[in-house]
């Protein structure tokens, strides 16, 4: 296999990665302005007085 | 951005990869030709890194000008995606050094130059997280934005051109510079950073949205939102 195509992978793979997770992000952060209620992020915590 | 614009992006970014490494020619004049494709990666992220220092010079005047705390909070977006970029930078910059240098860290005027900038943004980050009271926060970083600018523009654009260093110079414009290959797949990796760059700083500014508005429902006190209305 060219080694060439071997390096590529991993720039690629850091790549999808960040790509994934900032879709991700951008997901939950959209379900979340459309409950439109962010007092659940707080009540999910354990740590709740 | 829409769904679409993020996948294209997506899709971009990973075919500017593709072509640095399988279309792209080894570069010749360097010690180790092959590894110079990493320049393809790490002039955008320098770039950026600029871009987003003066993003948050533009909104902190804006801040000062209008007293609006959203624009506050742009300003400090800004300087938080300029230090991610600017540790890119560093990084993508080390990885090379050690392959045409041979060391990673040379203490070159250049790595001496983005060493200082992370210091100076550094201590806008501890100015804010050091004064409690909001709007005397969104003031005072906002003052040091802009004295910080000037300091910026000096590390970045005059330092390392009147001492001698080991990066060369006007290499992007120039057409003695960069092999037309190589400038073509850089911008065109910095158009995709760029989109990246955007979407980032859209996302970082509904968090901030939405942690403000967490704050005033956990404390039911009215306040001002980011947006400028009273809830």
């Amino acid at each position: 296999m060219n080694p060439l195509f071997v390096y590529m992978l991993t720039p690629l793979l850091i790549w999808a990665g960040i790509f994934g997770y900032l879709f991700w992000l951008d997901m939950r952060l959209r379900s979340l302005e459309k409950r439109g209620n962010y007092g659940i992020l707080y009540a999910q915590q354990p740590w709740q007085p | 951005m829409s769904n679409i614009a993020k996948a294209l992006t997506g899709v971009w970014i990973a075919g500017v990869i593709a072509v640095a490494f399988l279309w792209l020619p080894p570069a010749q004049g360097f010690r180790s030709p092959e590894a110079a494709r990493i320049v393809v990666f790490h002039v955008p992220c320098a770039i950026l890194t600029f871009v987003a220092f003066l993003l948050n010079a533009a909104y902190s005047w804006g801040y000062l000008r209008t007293r609006e705390p959203l624009t506050d909070a742009k300003a400090n977006i800004a300087a938080e995606l300029g230090m991610l970029f600017a540790v890119l930078a560093t990084v993508t910059g080390s990885l090379f050094a050690l392959e045409q240098w041979g060391s990673a860290w040379n203490w070159d005027p250049r790595e001496t130059s983005i060493v200082m900038l992370m210091l100076v943004y550094a201590a806008y980050f501890v100015l804010r997280g050091a004064v409690e009271e909001r709007t005397k926060r969104a003031r005072l970083s906002a003052a040091y934005a802009l004295l910080a600018f000037p300091a910026m523009v000096f590390l970045i654009w005059i330092l390392p051109r009147i001492v001698e260093s080991l990066h060369p110079s006007n290499t992007l414009f120039s057409r003695s510079g960069l092999d037309p290959m190589y400038r073509l797949t850089l911008w065109s990796f910095f158009a995709g950073l760029l989109a990246v760059f955007v979407w980032m700083f859209r996302l970082r500014l509904r968090v901030e949205i939405a942690e403000t508005r967490l704050r005033q429902q956990m404390s039911c006190e009215p306040e001002t939102t980011l947006t400028g209305a009273k809830r």
